[in-house]
Protein backbone atom coordinates (compact mmCIF):
# COMPACT_ATOMS: atom_id res chain seq x y z
CA UNK A 1 0.00 0.00 0.00
CA UNK A 2 1.49 3.31 -1.10
CA UNK A 3 1.91 6.35 1.37
CA UNK A 4 -1.41 7.99 2.81
CA UNK A 5 -2.76 10.87 0.68
CA UNK A 6 -3.85 14.27 2.31
CA UNK A 7 -7.49 14.37 1.19
CA UNK A 8 -9.22 17.66 0.18
CA UNK A 9 -12.30 19.22 -0.47
CA UNK A 10 -12.79 21.41 -4.20
CA UNK A 11 -15.89 21.34 -4.66
CA UNK A 12 -19.33 21.71 -3.15
CA UNK A 13 -22.84 21.64 -4.33
CA UNK A 14 -26.50 21.88 -3.33
CA UNK A 15 -30.31 22.02 -3.42
CA UNK A 16 -31.57 23.01 0.12
CA UNK A 17 -34.50 24.38 2.13
CA UNK A 18 -31.79 27.43 2.43
CA UNK A 19 -30.50 27.91 -0.83
CA UNK A 20 -30.16 26.49 -4.32
CA UNK A 21 -26.28 26.90 -4.12
CA UNK A 22 -24.12 27.55 -1.73
CA UNK A 23 -23.59 31.52 -1.84
CA UNK A 24 -27.43 31.06 -0.87
CA UNK A 25 -27.08 29.21 1.56
CA UNK A 26 -24.16 31.43 3.23
CA UNK A 27 -26.18 34.42 2.36
CA UNK A 28 -29.25 32.56 4.37
CA UNK A 29 -27.05 31.24 7.36
CA UNK A 30 -25.78 34.59 7.74
CA UNK A 31 -29.39 36.32 8.13
CA UNK A 32 -31.06 33.27 9.38
CA UNK A 33 -33.55 32.80 6.93
CA UNK A 34 -35.74 29.88 7.82
CA UNK A 35 -36.43 27.67 4.98
CA UNK A 36 -39.03 25.87 7.00
CA UNK A 37 -42.42 26.25 5.47
CA UNK A 38 -45.89 24.10 6.71
CA UNK A 39 -46.07 21.09 4.40
CA UNK A 40 -49.67 19.65 3.82
CA UNK A 41 -51.42 16.65 1.70
CA UNK A 42 -55.09 16.49 1.35
CA UNK A 43 -54.90 13.48 2.59
CA UNK A 44 -53.70 13.97 5.61
CA UNK A 45 -55.38 16.29 8.10
CA UNK A 46 -52.60 17.48 10.25
CA UNK A 47 -50.54 20.16 8.89
CA UNK A 48 -46.04 19.62 9.30
CA UNK A 49 -43.58 22.14 9.35
CA UNK A 50 -41.05 21.04 6.82
CA UNK A 51 -37.93 22.27 5.10
CA UNK A 52 -39.20 22.81 1.79
CA UNK A 53 -37.11 23.58 -1.71
CA UNK A 54 -39.89 25.88 -3.03
CA UNK A 55 -39.04 24.70 -6.58
CA UNK A 56 -39.81 21.96 -9.53
CA UNK A 57 -36.89 21.15 -11.21
CA UNK A 58 -38.87 18.98 -14.17
CA UNK A 59 -37.60 22.19 -16.70
CA UNK A 60 -34.07 21.39 -16.16
CA UNK A 61 -34.69 18.03 -18.08
CA UNK A 62 -35.59 16.97 -21.28
CA UNK A 63 -39.02 14.88 -21.63
CA UNK A 64 -37.08 11.88 -22.79
CA UNK A 65 -34.78 12.26 -19.14
CA UNK A 66 -37.99 13.08 -16.43
CA UNK A 67 -39.54 9.35 -16.74
CA UNK A 68 -36.01 8.38 -15.49
CA UNK A 69 -36.06 10.44 -11.98
CA UNK A 70 -38.03 11.66 -10.00
CA UNK A 71 -37.98 14.82 -7.77
CA UNK A 72 -35.03 12.88 -5.22
CA UNK A 73 -32.81 12.12 -8.33
CA UNK A 74 -33.79 15.40 -10.33
CA UNK A 75 -32.13 17.16 -7.09
CA UNK A 76 -28.88 14.51 -6.70
CA UNK A 77 -27.79 14.85 -10.56
CA UNK A 78 -28.53 19.10 -10.18
CA UNK A 79 -26.68 19.37 -6.90
CA UNK A 80 -24.00 16.75 -8.01
CA UNK A 81 -23.24 18.50 -11.31
CA UNK A 82 -23.15 21.91 -9.32
CA UNK A 83 -20.51 20.52 -7.10
CA UNK A 84 -18.40 19.06 -9.99
CA UNK A 85 -18.20 21.95 -12.67
CA UNK A 86 -17.31 23.57 -9.18
CA UNK A 87 -14.27 21.90 -9.10
CA UNK A 88 -13.56 22.39 -12.76
CA UNK A 89 -14.26 18.72 -13.36
CA UNK A 90 -17.17 17.25 -15.60
CA UNK A 91 -16.24 13.77 -17.55
CA UNK A 92 -14.15 11.21 -15.53
CA UNK A 93 -13.74 8.66 -17.84
CA UNK A 94 -9.90 9.57 -17.98
CA UNK A 95 -10.17 8.41 -14.41
CA UNK A 96 -11.13 4.96 -15.11
CA UNK A 97 -11.50 2.67 -12.09
CA UNK A 98 -9.80 5.97 -10.01
CA UNK A 99 -12.82 8.00 -9.63
CA UNK A 100 -15.77 6.75 -7.49
CA UNK A 101 -19.69 8.65 -6.51
CA UNK A 102 -20.19 7.33 -2.54
CA UNK A 103 -24.20 8.69 -1.94
CA UNK A 104 -26.18 8.04 0.47
CA UNK A 105 -30.33 8.61 0.88
CA UNK A 106 -32.91 7.26 3.48
CA UNK A 107 -36.02 7.02 1.28
CA UNK A 108 -34.79 7.43 -2.38
CA UNK A 109 -37.70 7.89 -4.64
CA UNK A 110 -40.64 7.37 -1.78
CA UNK A 111 -42.48 10.25 -3.97
CA UNK A 112 -43.22 8.35 -7.18
CA UNK A 113 -43.23 5.15 -5.09
CA UNK A 114 -45.98 6.50 -3.10
CA UNK A 115 -47.82 7.91 -6.94
CA UNK A 116 -47.72 4.23 -8.11
CA UNK A 117 -49.22 2.51 -5.23
CA UNK A 118 -51.65 5.08 -5.29
CA UNK A 119 -52.71 4.07 -8.61
CA UNK A 120 -53.01 0.36 -7.61
CA UNK A 121 -54.93 1.17 -4.79
CA UNK A 122 -57.69 3.85 -6.08
CA UNK A 123 -57.22 2.86 -9.92
CA UNK A 124 -56.37 -0.66 -9.57
CA UNK A 125 -53.67 0.04 -12.17
CA UNK A 126 -51.64 -3.31 -12.75
CA UNK A 127 -48.81 -2.20 -14.36
CA UNK A 128 -46.53 0.77 -13.93
CA UNK A 129 -44.38 2.91 -16.72
CA UNK A 130 -42.02 0.78 -18.44
CA UNK A 131 -38.77 3.58 -16.27
CA UNK A 132 -40.74 2.96 -12.90
CA UNK A 133 -38.71 0.40 -11.60
CA UNK A 134 -35.30 2.33 -12.89
CA UNK A 135 -36.40 5.40 -11.32
CA UNK A 136 -37.47 4.09 -7.84
CA UNK A 137 -34.33 1.82 -7.38
CA UNK A 138 -32.35 3.57 -4.08
CA UNK A 139 -29.25 3.83 -6.31
CA UNK A 140 -31.04 5.87 -8.67
CA UNK A 141 -29.38 8.59 -8.02
CA UNK A 142 -26.08 7.37 -7.81
CA UNK A 143 -26.39 5.40 -11.12
CA UNK A 144 -27.59 8.79 -13.22
CA UNK A 145 -24.72 10.68 -11.65
CA UNK A 146 -22.23 8.17 -12.80
CA UNK A 147 -23.59 7.68 -16.05
CA UNK A 148 -23.89 12.00 -17.05
CA UNK A 149 -20.34 12.37 -15.51
CA UNK A 150 -18.36 8.78 -16.36
CA UNK A 151 -17.55 8.00 -12.88
CA UNK A 152 -16.32 4.26 -13.73
CA UNK A 153 -14.97 2.98 -10.19
CA UNK A 154 -16.76 2.33 -7.29
CA UNK A 155 -20.69 3.74 -7.18
CA UNK A 156 -21.96 3.00 -4.31
CA UNK A 157 -25.41 3.58 -1.96
CA UNK A 158 -25.47 3.95 1.63
CA UNK A 159 -28.77 3.76 3.17
CA UNK A 160 -27.48 4.28 7.13
CA UNK A 161 -29.87 6.39 8.04
CA UNK A 162 -29.67 9.88 9.49
CA UNK A 163 -25.64 9.53 8.66
CA UNK A 164 -26.06 7.99 5.19
CA UNK A 165 -24.09 10.59 3.05
CA UNK A 166 -21.44 10.82 6.64
CA UNK A 167 -20.71 7.11 5.89
CA UNK A 168 -20.69 7.74 2.40
CA UNK A 169 -18.42 10.92 2.52
CA UNK A 170 -16.25 8.52 5.13
CA UNK A 171 -15.61 5.80 2.64
CA UNK A 172 -15.09 8.54 -0.29
CA UNK A 173 -12.07 9.90 2.37
CA UNK A 174 -11.14 6.40 3.36
CA UNK A 175 -10.45 5.16 -0.61
CA UNK A 176 -8.82 7.99 -1.42
CA UNK A 177 -6.62 8.31 1.89
CA UNK A 178 -5.29 4.99 1.06
CA UNK A 179 -4.67 5.23 -2.73
CA UNK A 180 -7.51 3.07 -4.05
CA UNK A 181 -9.14 6.70 -5.86
CA UNK A 182 -7.20 9.87 -7.07
CA UNK A 183 -10.72 11.43 -7.16
CA UNK A 184 -14.56 10.86 -5.37
CA UNK A 185 -18.01 12.67 -5.39
CA UNK A 186 -19.78 12.09 -2.09
CA UNK A 187 -23.07 13.37 -0.71
CA UNK A 188 -26.54 11.98 -0.79
CA UNK A 189 -30.49 13.17 -1.34
CA UNK A 190 -33.69 12.51 -0.52
CA UNK A 191 -37.33 13.82 -1.23
CA UNK A 192 -39.03 12.35 1.54
CA UNK A 193 -42.02 15.25 1.82
CA UNK A 194 -44.77 12.37 1.51
CA UNK A 195 -48.02 11.24 2.71
CA UNK A 196 -46.30 8.23 3.67
CA UNK A 197 -43.41 9.39 5.49
CA UNK A 198 -45.33 12.08 7.34
CA UNK A 199 -47.88 9.09 8.58
CA UNK A 200 -45.20 7.05 9.78
CA UNK A 201 -43.01 9.34 11.42
CA UNK A 202 -45.93 10.92 12.86
CA UNK A 203 -46.48 7.07 14.22
CA UNK A 204 -43.34 7.85 16.34
CA UNK A 205 -44.15 11.21 18.25
CA UNK A 206 -40.90 12.58 17.30
CA UNK A 207 -42.01 14.99 14.73
CA UNK A 208 -42.56 18.80 15.88
CA UNK A 209 -45.47 20.23 15.08
CA UNK A 210 -46.28 23.84 13.28
CA UNK A 211 -44.92 26.66 15.99
CA UNK A 212 -47.94 28.42 16.75
CA UNK A 213 -46.31 32.02 15.83
CA UNK A 214 -44.26 31.36 12.66
CA UNK A 215 -43.79 27.58 11.13
CA UNK A 216 -40.49 28.52 10.41
CA UNK A 217 -39.69 28.23 13.68
CA UNK A 218 -41.28 25.34 14.84
CA UNK A 219 -37.56 23.30 14.68
CA UNK A 220 -35.54 23.87 18.25
CA UNK A 221 -32.83 21.94 18.80
CA UNK A 222 -31.26 22.11 22.73
CA UNK A 223 -34.40 24.43 23.24
CA UNK A 224 -36.01 23.40 26.89
CA UNK A 225 -39.18 24.05 24.58
CA UNK A 226 -38.49 21.53 21.17
CA UNK A 227 -40.98 19.63 20.41
CA UNK A 228 -39.36 17.51 17.89
CA UNK A 229 -37.56 17.23 14.74
CA UNK A 230 -38.82 18.68 11.01
CA UNK A 231 -38.08 16.69 8.34
CA UNK A 232 -36.79 18.24 5.14
CA UNK A 233 -36.04 17.32 1.48
CA UNK A 234 -32.67 18.19 -0.62
CA UNK A 235 -29.16 17.21 -2.00
CA UNK A 236 -25.96 17.57 -1.35
CA UNK A 237 -22.40 16.77 -3.17
CA UNK A 238 -18.61 17.06 -2.71
CA UNK A 239 -15.37 16.57 -4.59
CA UNK A 240 -12.70 14.91 -2.38
CA UNK A 241 -9.46 14.24 -4.06
CA UNK A 242 -5.88 13.47 -3.00
CA UNK A 243 -3.93 16.57 -2.14
CA UNK A 244 -1.34 15.89 -4.67
CA UNK A 245 -3.74 15.17 -7.46
CA UNK A 246 -5.55 18.63 -6.56
CA UNK A 247 -2.13 20.55 -7.25
CA UNK A 248 -1.03 18.73 -10.35
CA UNK A 249 -4.15 20.21 -11.96
CA UNK A 250 -4.46 23.40 -10.00
CA UNK A 251 -7.69 23.24 -8.06
CA UNK A 252 -8.87 25.54 -5.90
CA UNK A 253 -8.70 23.52 -2.43
CA UNK A 254 -11.78 24.85 0.16
CA UNK A 255 -10.72 22.69 2.68
CA UNK A 256 -8.64 19.40 3.87
CA UNK A 257 -11.01 16.76 5.15
CA UNK A 258 -8.56 15.68 7.79
CA UNK A 259 -10.90 12.98 10.09
CA UNK A 260 -13.51 10.74 9.87
CA UNK A 261 -14.51 9.04 12.65
CA UNK A 262 -17.69 6.04 13.11
CA UNK A 263 -19.06 3.71 15.37
CA UNK A 264 -22.18 2.31 16.10
CA UNK A 265 -24.38 1.83 19.49
CA UNK A 266 -25.08 -1.81 19.04
CA UNK A 267 -28.20 -0.82 21.45
CA UNK A 268 -31.37 0.22 20.57
CA UNK A 269 -32.95 0.70 16.67
CA UNK A 270 -34.86 4.51 17.88
CA UNK A 271 -32.72 5.54 20.86
CA UNK A 272 -28.84 6.45 20.74
CA UNK A 273 -26.61 6.17 23.24
CA UNK A 274 -23.40 8.23 24.53
CA UNK A 275 -21.01 6.04 23.99
CA UNK A 276 -20.79 5.04 20.31
CA UNK A 277 -21.13 8.94 19.80
CA UNK A 278 -17.88 9.56 22.05
CA UNK A 279 -16.27 6.71 20.13
CA UNK A 280 -16.89 8.42 16.80
CA UNK A 281 -16.41 11.75 17.87
CA UNK A 282 -12.75 10.76 19.37
CA UNK A 283 -11.74 8.44 16.65
CA UNK A 284 -12.74 11.81 14.15
CA UNK A 285 -10.09 13.81 16.43
CA UNK A 286 -7.05 11.30 16.56
CA UNK A 287 -7.71 10.33 13.00
CA UNK A 288 -7.00 14.46 12.38
CA UNK A 289 -4.70 14.24 14.89
CA UNK A 290 -5.67 17.26 16.76
CA UNK A 291 -6.64 17.78 20.63
CA UNK A 292 -10.28 18.44 21.42
CA UNK A 293 -9.14 22.28 22.33
CA UNK A 294 -8.27 22.19 18.67
CA UNK A 295 -11.72 22.38 17.18
CA UNK A 296 -12.86 25.76 17.01
CA UNK A 297 -16.97 25.01 15.61
CA UNK A 298 -18.90 21.76 16.25
CA UNK A 299 -22.00 21.34 13.92
CA UNK A 300 -24.48 18.93 15.93
CA UNK A 301 -26.82 16.46 14.80
CA UNK A 302 -29.19 17.78 17.41
CA UNK A 303 -32.49 17.30 15.58
CA UNK A 304 -34.69 18.82 18.40
CA UNK A 305 -36.09 15.28 19.46
CA UNK A 306 -36.27 15.44 23.50
CA UNK A 307 -34.08 12.09 24.23
CA UNK A 308 -31.72 12.80 21.29
CA UNK A 309 -30.12 16.46 21.71
CA UNK A 310 -29.45 15.29 25.35
CA UNK A 311 -27.60 11.90 24.27
CA UNK A 312 -25.38 14.03 22.04
CA UNK A 313 -24.89 17.26 24.42
CA UNK A 314 -23.78 14.36 26.72
CA UNK A 315 -21.24 13.07 24.36
CA UNK A 316 -20.11 16.44 23.31
CA UNK A 317 -19.31 16.97 27.07
CA UNK A 318 -17.14 13.56 27.23
CA UNK A 319 -14.91 13.70 23.94
CA UNK A 320 -14.25 16.86 24.09
CA UNK A 321 -13.69 17.16 28.10
CA UNK A 322 -13.02 20.46 29.68
CA UNK A 323 -12.70 22.26 25.60
CA UNK A 324 -16.68 21.12 25.70
CA UNK A 325 -16.87 24.36 27.99
CA UNK A 326 -15.75 26.79 25.14
CA UNK A 327 -16.39 24.84 21.80
CA UNK A 328 -18.91 26.96 20.09
CA UNK A 329 -21.60 24.50 19.02
CA UNK A 330 -24.59 24.84 16.78
CA UNK A 331 -27.41 23.15 15.13
CA UNK A 332 -28.32 24.13 12.05
CA UNK A 333 -31.54 22.31 11.62
CA UNK A 334 -33.26 24.96 13.01
CA UNK A 335 -33.54 26.37 9.36
CA UNK A 336 -33.15 23.52 6.92
CA UNK A 337 -35.09 20.84 8.70
CA UNK A 338 -33.82 17.54 8.91
CA UNK A 339 -32.43 16.60 4.98
CA UNK A 340 -32.51 12.55 6.00
CA UNK A 341 -30.43 11.17 3.44
CA UNK A 342 -28.34 14.42 2.94
CA UNK A 343 -28.28 15.58 6.15
CA UNK A 344 -24.54 14.65 6.97
CA UNK A 345 -23.38 16.25 3.52
CA UNK A 346 -25.57 19.53 3.75
CA UNK A 347 -24.31 20.12 7.38
CA UNK A 348 -20.37 19.34 6.67
CA UNK A 349 -21.27 22.11 3.69
CA UNK A 350 -22.34 24.45 5.98
CA UNK A 351 -19.14 23.64 8.41
CA UNK A 352 -16.75 24.25 5.58
CA UNK A 353 -18.52 27.67 4.12
CA UNK A 354 -18.49 28.45 8.15
CA UNK A 355 -14.94 27.97 8.27
CA UNK A 356 -14.17 29.87 5.26
CA UNK A 357 -16.28 32.60 5.81
CA UNK A 358 -14.68 33.25 9.38
CA UNK A 359 -18.95 32.57 11.57
CA UNK A 360 -20.12 30.63 13.53
CA UNK A 361 -23.60 29.44 12.58
CA UNK A 362 -26.45 29.59 15.59
CA UNK A 363 -28.81 27.79 16.67
CA UNK A 364 -32.03 29.47 15.68
CA UNK A 365 -35.54 29.23 18.18
CA UNK A 366 -33.15 28.93 20.91
CA UNK A 367 -34.72 31.53 23.78
CA UNK A 368 -34.50 28.58 26.52
CA UNK A 369 -31.32 26.85 26.43
CA UNK A 370 -32.35 23.09 28.03
CA UNK A 371 -29.99 22.36 31.33
CA UNK A 372 -29.85 19.64 30.14
CA UNK A 373 -28.23 20.32 27.08
CA UNK A 374 -25.70 22.96 28.48
CA UNK A 375 -22.72 23.40 25.85
CA UNK A 376 -21.32 27.00 24.39
CA UNK A 377 -24.51 27.23 22.11
CA UNK A 378 -24.20 29.46 19.17
CA UNK A 379 -27.78 31.23 20.23
CA UNK A 380 -30.60 32.59 17.88
CA UNK A 381 -27.53 34.82 15.58
CA UNK A 382 -24.41 34.21 13.94
CA UNK A 383 -21.21 35.20 15.74
CA UNK A 384 -19.15 36.85 13.31
CA UNK A 385 -14.89 37.57 12.69
CA UNK A 386 -14.60 34.03 14.26
CA UNK A 387 -11.26 32.53 12.58
CA UNK A 388 -11.72 28.28 12.28
CA UNK A 389 -9.12 26.23 11.86
CA UNK A 390 -10.46 23.29 12.82
CA UNK A 391 -14.42 22.22 12.79
CA UNK A 392 -16.34 19.09 13.47
CA UNK A 393 -19.75 18.08 11.75
CA UNK A 394 -21.32 14.91 13.55
CA UNK A 395 -24.44 12.71 12.59
CA UNK A 396 -25.85 10.09 14.21
CA UNK A 397 -28.34 7.64 12.30
CA UNK A 398 -31.32 5.95 13.52
CA UNK A 399 -30.48 2.44 14.28
CA UNK A 400 -27.09 3.03 15.74
CA UNK A 401 -24.51 4.75 13.28
CA UNK A 402 -22.45 7.67 14.38
CA UNK A 403 -20.00 9.80 12.51
CA UNK A 404 -17.87 11.99 12.97
CA UNK A 405 -15.81 14.42 9.88
CA UNK A 406 -13.37 17.02 10.91
CA UNK A 407 -12.76 19.60 8.70
CA UNK A 408 -9.41 22.00 8.55
CA UNK A 409 -8.52 25.31 6.61
CA UNK A 410 -6.72 24.96 3.84
CA UNK A 411 -2.82 26.36 4.84
CA UNK B 1 -61.20 -0.65 -37.44
CA UNK B 2 -57.75 -1.19 -36.49
CA UNK B 3 -56.51 -3.77 -39.73
CA UNK B 4 -57.43 -0.80 -42.02
CA UNK B 5 -54.41 1.49 -41.10
CA UNK B 6 -51.29 1.68 -42.89
CA UNK B 7 -47.73 0.88 -41.81
CA UNK B 8 -47.44 5.01 -43.37
CA UNK B 9 -50.96 5.74 -40.97
CA UNK B 10 -49.28 4.06 -38.06
CA UNK B 11 -45.86 6.32 -38.64
CA UNK B 12 -47.75 8.91 -38.18
CA UNK B 13 -49.42 8.10 -35.09
CA UNK B 14 -46.15 7.36 -33.55
CA UNK B 15 -44.61 10.50 -34.76
CA UNK B 16 -47.63 11.65 -33.03
CA UNK B 17 -46.74 9.67 -29.51
CA UNK B 18 -42.94 10.79 -29.66
CA UNK B 19 -44.34 14.46 -30.09
CA UNK B 20 -46.71 14.21 -27.31
CA UNK B 21 -44.64 12.37 -24.84
CA UNK B 22 -41.06 13.32 -25.95
CA UNK B 23 -41.44 16.82 -27.39
CA UNK B 24 -39.94 14.95 -30.68
CA UNK B 25 -40.72 17.42 -33.70
CA UNK B 26 -42.75 15.56 -36.06
CA UNK B 27 -41.35 17.27 -38.91
CA UNK B 28 -37.69 16.31 -38.44
CA UNK B 29 -38.64 12.43 -38.57
CA UNK B 30 -39.80 9.97 -41.01
CA UNK B 31 -39.73 5.99 -41.11
CA UNK B 32 -36.63 5.81 -41.75
CA UNK B 33 -35.33 7.82 -38.10
CA UNK B 34 -33.80 5.38 -36.21
CA UNK B 35 -35.13 6.02 -32.51
CA UNK B 36 -31.63 6.20 -30.87
CA UNK B 37 -30.56 9.29 -32.96
CA UNK B 38 -33.94 10.96 -31.47
CA UNK B 39 -32.59 10.08 -27.80
CA UNK B 40 -35.14 7.05 -27.90
CA UNK B 41 -34.32 4.04 -25.70
CA UNK B 42 -35.77 0.45 -25.96
CA UNK B 43 -37.89 1.75 -22.93
CA UNK B 44 -39.24 4.93 -24.50
CA UNK B 45 -40.16 2.56 -27.45
CA UNK B 46 -41.59 0.25 -25.38
CA UNK B 47 -44.15 2.96 -23.61
CA UNK B 48 -45.04 4.30 -27.20
CA UNK B 49 -46.20 0.80 -28.13
CA UNK B 50 -48.16 0.50 -25.14
CA UNK B 51 -49.64 3.93 -26.24
CA UNK B 52 -50.50 2.20 -29.43
CA UNK B 53 -52.24 -0.47 -27.76
CA UNK B 54 -54.54 2.27 -25.88
CA UNK B 55 -55.03 4.54 -28.78
CA UNK B 56 -55.85 1.56 -31.37
CA UNK B 57 -57.57 -0.59 -28.68
CA UNK B 58 -55.61 -3.76 -29.66
CA UNK B 59 -53.14 -5.95 -27.49
CA UNK B 60 -49.76 -6.33 -28.53
CA UNK B 61 -48.61 -10.15 -27.81
CA UNK B 62 -45.09 -9.80 -29.66
CA UNK B 63 -43.34 -6.41 -28.20
CA UNK B 64 -40.17 -7.35 -29.89
CA UNK B 65 -38.42 -4.83 -32.19
CA UNK B 66 -35.31 -5.14 -33.78
CA UNK B 67 -31.95 -3.53 -32.18
CA UNK B 68 -32.02 0.04 -32.72
CA UNK B 69 -35.09 0.64 -34.84
CA UNK B 70 -36.46 3.13 -37.31
CA UNK B 71 -39.68 4.45 -36.95
CA UNK B 72 -40.99 2.14 -39.89
CA UNK B 73 -39.55 -0.99 -38.36
CA UNK B 74 -41.70 -0.12 -35.10
CA UNK B 75 -45.01 0.27 -37.12
CA UNK B 76 -44.49 -2.55 -39.09
CA UNK B 77 -43.94 -4.46 -35.63
CA UNK B 78 -47.44 -3.04 -34.24
CA UNK B 79 -48.91 -3.97 -37.88
CA UNK B 80 -47.60 -7.68 -37.22
CA UNK B 81 -49.88 -7.99 -33.88
CA UNK B 82 -52.64 -6.86 -35.57
CA UNK B 83 -52.16 -8.91 -38.45
CA UNK B 84 -55.33 -11.33 -38.42
CA UNK B 85 -54.39 -14.97 -37.33
CA UNK B 86 -54.30 -17.81 -39.78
Amino acid sequence: MSQQQDVVITGMGLISPIGLDTAELISALKSGRSGIHLWESSKLSKKYPAGRVLRDFSDEFSKLDLPYLDRCTQMAVLAGRQAITGAGLNDFSQYQQRAGLYYGTVRGSAELEEIWFEKYLVEHAQSARPYTVFAIMHNAGAAQISIRHQILGPVMTHNTACTSSGTAIGDAYRAIRDGYLDVAIAGGADSPLTTSTFVAWDGSRALATPDQQDAGHSCKPFSKNRIGLVIGEGAAFIVLESATHARKRGATCLATLSGYGIASDGYHIGSPKVEGQVIAMAAALKDAGIQPAAVDYFNAHATATRGGDTVEANAIKLAFGEAARTLPVSSTKSVHGHLLGAASVMELIITIAAMNESFLPATTNLDEIDPDCDLNHVVNSPIFDRPIEHAMSFSSGLGGTNVALVVSKIS
Amino acid sequence: MTSALSNSDLVEKIKGALKERFAIDGTKVDENSRLRDLGVDSLHVLEIMLDMESELGIKLEDLSVPPNPSLGEVATAIERNMAPSA
